[in-house]
């Protein structure tokens, strides 16, 4: 059950995916993102869509196990798409139906189906990401990406090293908060049944030990650190030095193709 | 009684790191018996022994439990749940409530027995276990390992089930304390006739306690048996990483050295048995 969640993980392959640089990776997904947003005409969409099951199919990752890991935010995505389907747009052409502020229209289902098309394609060109890219490398990444702002002052190993560490630990804490379930339930406490709310309620246990657990863990980790003589950025140098590869060049060139299009497409 | 049949299981199914943890396990644990399961780690010992309890789903397969399919959800799966208890294998992770009386507490408030009967229970668990009551309100996280260990032991014997599953309940206790723990676990289970399941890597503890021994290698049933049967093929459990008791270990070696010895000779106890009639007669050294 709450095992199943695989947001944030990397699937380990060989692919050409997983060979890009992740610097190449971290720029094409934002990218991509500004694609999802710049428009609201549906060839884009249908356009982007094939670009990203493209990808996913060069990335060797099975369709089955990609689709699972989507799972969590399709409640979310029905969500959003249901609040703009009865409250959407103001200036519709048509209002099929409307019942006190409820009001179902051509513009609202419009509005609907183009916020669940972009959150879906959204969160599967990040998760892709993530799919692909170990987050040693994601944060690598970013750090170089990011770089130029030290000079301003921003602390930007420091935040590399947060989101590494954060990343690092989200499959442990999901594993913690199924072995704190299973000990209570093993002594009768009830998770799967009930309605949504009782079943919401009795979570609440579990979070108590899992923020005890996890302020532990922190602290482990700092003494950890703090035992290998572990300091900040200053001087470090690395194992693997990221270069770019002509893949790398490929992939812009065919994303900046892309926007070219998208761009005369707008004027 | 307690059965399994073809019971498999995978670990993250469809994902990158698949693991198939149990495969066709077939098995019977008799009623009113300490049973030992022995296993190379990662063997599939815990994963085997969650699913008794249906913490775990098998991925084919059934579990019977006198007979009938164990519930998978709702109210009998909780009936269950107090009649299956289950030990896990790292106490840190069973404790969660503020002190130590109300985590002991936790499994028969759960149960809706009166507040007495509770109370009774938690201080006669906390008694098996050798918790002082001078723990009872501390905070579970601020005790010893071993300590931790005896009040997760103690949250589920307060549940007072007919089927007791522990998983290395004697792990990282002094010797004292083990031998005092697995004592009392073998009285009570004289007493309540209950069936325990114990796993363990100390050979040493199954020979002495056991009744019958199941053994898991790489996911699959091994061997079951007694605990003579078992330890009798100590040839093939030293092949997949297992061993036999140290006590027969020296007992083969004495009947090599041409020795005389009963078989089935697996505890201190019953091997010094042996040897001691040896020892007045004088020596039965040959040169
Ligand atoms: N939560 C889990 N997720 C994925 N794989 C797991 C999980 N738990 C166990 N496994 C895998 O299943 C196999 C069996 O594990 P299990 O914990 O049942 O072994 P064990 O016999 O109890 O070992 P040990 O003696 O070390 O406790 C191992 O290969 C392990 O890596
Ligand atoms: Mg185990």
């Amino acid at each position: 059950m709450i095992k199943d969640i695989t947001l944030g993980q990397y699937f380990p392959g060989n692919s050409l995916l997983h060979r890009l640089d992740p610097r190449c990776k971290l720029i094409l997904v934002v990218l991509y993102m500004v694609f999802l947003f710049v428009t609201k005409n549906p060839w884009v969409y249908l356009g982007l869509g094939v670009l990203l099951t493209l990808f996913v199919l060069v990335s060797k990752i099975p369709v089955g196990f990609f689709l699972k890991g989507l799972k969590p935010v399709a409640f979310l995505i029905a969500f959003t798409a249901v609040f703009n389907l009865f409250f959407g747009s103001a200036n519709a052409a048509h209002v099929y139906f409307s019942w006190g502020i409820i009001r179902i229209t051509d513009a609202g289902i419009r509005q609907a189906l183009l916020m669940a098309v972009r959150i879906l394609l959204l969160v599967s060109a990040t998760s892709l990401l993530t799919f692909t890219t170990t987050p040693i490398l994601l944060t690598d990444a970013l750090e170089r990406l990011l770089s130029p702002l030290k000079k301003l002052g921003v602390p930007v190993y420091e935040f590399a090293m947060m989101m590494t560490i954060a990343l690092r630990f989200i499959p442990t804490l999901i594993e913690e908060v199924d072995k704190i379930i299973k000990a209570q339930a093993a002594r009768g406490a009830d998770f799967d049944s009930g309605s949504l709310l009782q079943r919401a309620k009795s979570f609440v246990p579990v979070l108590v030990p899992l923020f005890i657990s996890a302020f532990r863990r922190a602290d482990d980790l700092a003494t950890a650190m703090e035992s290998r003589c572990y300091h900040g950025g200053e001087g470090r140098t690395r194992l693997r030095e990221l270069r770019y590869a002509k893949r790398d060049i490929f992939a812009f060139l065919l994303f900046a193709l892309i926007g070219i299009g998208l761009i005369l497409l707008l004027v | 009684m307690i059965e399994t049949q073809n019971l498999t299981h995978i670990y993250m199914q469809g994902g990158p790191f698949e693991q198939v943890a149990l495969r066709q396990i077939n098995v019977k644990i008799p009623e009113n018996k300490m049973v030992g399961i022995i296993g190379h780690t990662g063997s599939g010992k815990s994963t085997f022994i969650q699913h008794l309890n249906g913490l775990l789903k098998p991925h084919h397969g059934r579990i019977l439990l006198d007979g009938e399919e164990i519930p998978k959800s709702g109210a009998g799966l909780k009936a269950l749940r107090f009649s299956v208890g289950l030990v896990f294998q790292y106490p840190e992770h069973q404790l969660f409530e503020e002190t130590v009386y109300r985590d002991i507490a936790f499994g028969p408030s759960n149960m809706k027995l009166s507040r007495e009967e509770v109370d009774e229970r938690v201080r006669r668990a906390a008694k098996l276990t050798g918790i002082g009551e001078e723990l009872f309100d501390r905070s579970p996280f601020e005790l010893s390992g071993g300590q931790k260990r005896r009040v997760a032991i103690a949250g589920i014997l307060a549940m007072e089930p007919q089927v007791l599953i522990l998983d290395e309940p004697t792990a990282g206790l002094d010797p004292i304390g083990r031998d005092e723990i697995l004592n009392n676990i073998v009285a009570i289970q004289k007493e309540r006739k209950n069936t325990v399941l114990l796993v363990s890597h100390s050979m040493e503890d199954v020979a002495r306690t056991c009744d019958e021994v199941l053994v898991f290698n790489h996911g699959t049933l091994f061997a079951s048996g007694t605990v003579d049967e078992v330890f009798a093929r100590s040839e093939e459990l030293n092949e997949i990483g297992l061993s036999v008791p140290q006590a027969a270990k020296i007992a083969d070696g004495l009947r090599k050295a041409g020795i005389a010895l009963p078989q089935n000779l697996y505890t201190v106890d019953a091997l010094c048995d042996a040897l001691l009639p040896l020892l007045s007669q004088g020596g039965v050294c040959h040169d």
